[in-house]
């Protein structure tokens, strides 16, 4: 308790000193709670299909998730730069696909759990938000990290969940695969776990 | 044997196991599979910089990736792993044994007995793991916390009928800080050393192998003679638990690209996580 508060306090300090910054915080903050409750709404409705209920979803987080800067963070700029543009295109589209069913997949696990917000952290141009999902006794602790894209507003572009960071964790299965193999093995075993959802 | 009221078959075991991880590192080494510097042991996994470092990159010429360099962008992650071939083949061996039958166990235990009991006998075994709690958080010298865990301890114990309940979490607000041995040693900056799969149990590495040692001293399951009892409540413990999380494993193992590198990455990082806090 005496731990928080004194996080608390630091905030209240901040958000005196450097309205700015806090600004940023507190915009990236509003923002998540809302979705997240807007998302929670939609898997809550009991008149809704499954298949509704997804792109329903989609449609209302969709526009604050930069999928497309996430496929090129877990190749990294090395990696990146071993594609050609068809190759970096595909690669892009069966990354997103992949992300967006895993996340939807994910999302039906948690309807009716208790979500505890908690202050944003500002690290440098990025905003850190960590959220508790109570669940089983044992809290999740998920960290979603927002930058500013210019023009596109505030976007999410990693999400850590008990520590294990998404972008990282594919970034060392990816780079696994390229350390022996070619741009083209990564694409064809993207395609091929693709195909194995999609049935 | 009777008068000796210690397990000694669980510490030799540790000892042997230790000592054959140790030998065939050296040998593997000397075969100039991955010759390293012998002070490899204590460089983290993750050459890339914590998150903190996120803090001082500029967005004036805004080049995705070196403002995400957090990541560790420049270079592919350099990962310290001279038993990858044993740690491969253990875990298609972990993922043979869970789908044919730990997975069937687990599910049909789920199907009999209902979630909250399930959910109470594991908070009675992590209630009886207290002294494992309290001597790392002293070590690692935190005292509030250690007094915190005896607090709860005693609430959980007396009004929470053996640990079955948690009156000292959802009454009082005391929160849990677990601590083990292999944290205790990260805490004092020791490295991972290097990813260990081991049998049954899964992913772990040298550090969090060498603190099982200790650990084994202040588990209650080291102290019954009978070593049949022992491993039916250490297998029961690891049943109930993994009946708890079925689906969610079921998920994370269907979503990974590379069964092996997802399961040793994401341990690292969730080690790394519970050693900083």
């Amino acid at each position: 308790m005496k731990k928080r508060c004194g996080f608390l306090m630091i905030c209240g300090l901040l958000l005196l000193v450097v309205p700015a910054l806090a600004d940023d915080v507190n915009v990236v903050e509003t923002l998540l709670k809302d979705k997240t409750e807007a998302v929670l709404t939609i898997l809550r409705a009991k008149d809704l299909g499954e298949e509704t209920k997804k792109d329903r979803i989609m449609e209302m987080i969709g526009p604050i998730i930069d999928f497309e800067l996430m496929a090129k963070l877990t190749l990294g700029k090395t990696n990146w730069g071993r594609m050609d543009e068809k190759e970096q295109a595909e690669f892009v589209d069966l990354f997103v696909t992949r992300l967006k069913r895993s996340y939807l997949d994910k999302s039906t696990f948690y309807d009716d759990e208790k979500i505890v917000y908690k202050p944003g952290v500002q690290r440098g141009n990025k905003v850190h938000v960590p959220v508790e999902i109570i669940s089983k006794d044992k809290p999740i602790e998920l960290m979603y990290k927002f930058y500013e894209a210019a023009g596109r507003g505030w976007m999410a572009y990693d999400v850590e969940i008990n520590g294990v960071s998404l972008i990282r964790s594919y970034q060392s299965q990816f780079s696994e695969i390229l350390k022996n193999g070619t741009p083209a093995d990564l694409l064809a075993n993207l395609r091929q776990s693709a195909d194995a959802a999609a049935e | 044997m009777s008068c000796i009221r210690f397990n000694i078959h669980k510490l030799s075991l540790w000892i042997s196991i230790v000592a054959l991880v140790l030998l065939s590192t050296a040998v593997s080494a000397q075969e100039g599979i991955q010759p390293r510097p012998a002070d490899s042991l204590s460089e983290p996994v993750f050459a890339a910089a914590p998150a903190e470092s996120a803090d001082d990159d500029g967005f004036s010429e805004f080049d995705e990736f070196d403002a995400f360099d957090e990541f560790g962008m420049s270079q592919a992650p350099v990962v310290f792993d001279p038993l990858s071939g044993y740690n491969r083949f253990m875990t298609i061996v972990n993922d043979h044994f869970y789908v044919l039958l730990f997975r069937p166990l687990a599910a049909l235990y789920r199907f009999v007995v209902w979630e909250p009991v399930r959910l109470a006998v594991d908070r009675a075994f992590t209630n009886a793991a207290y002294p494992e709690r309290l001597v790392n958080n002293l070590l690692q010298l935190k005292f509030r916390r250690a007094w915190v865990e005896t607090g709860r301890f005693f609430v959980n114990t007396t009004m929470g009928v053996g640990g079955l309940f948690d009156p000292a979490q959802n009454r009082m607000g005391m929160d849990a800080y677990p601590e083990d041995f292999g944290q205790t040693l990260g805490h004092y900056g020791a490295g991972n050393g290097f990813p260990l799969v081991l049998p049954v149990i899964g992913p772990s590495n040298l550090r969090d192998l060498i603190g099982f040692g200790p650990d084994m001293f202040l588990d209650y399951t080291t102290y019954i003679e009978d070593w049949k009892t022992a491993a039916a409540l250490g297998a029961g413990k690891r049943l109930n638990l993994m009946s708890l999380y079925i689906d969610e494993y079921d998920a994370l193992r269907k979503e990974a690209i590379d069964l092996y590198v997802f399961q040793r990455d994401a341990y690292e990082m969730r080690r790394q996580k519970l050693i900083e806090e």
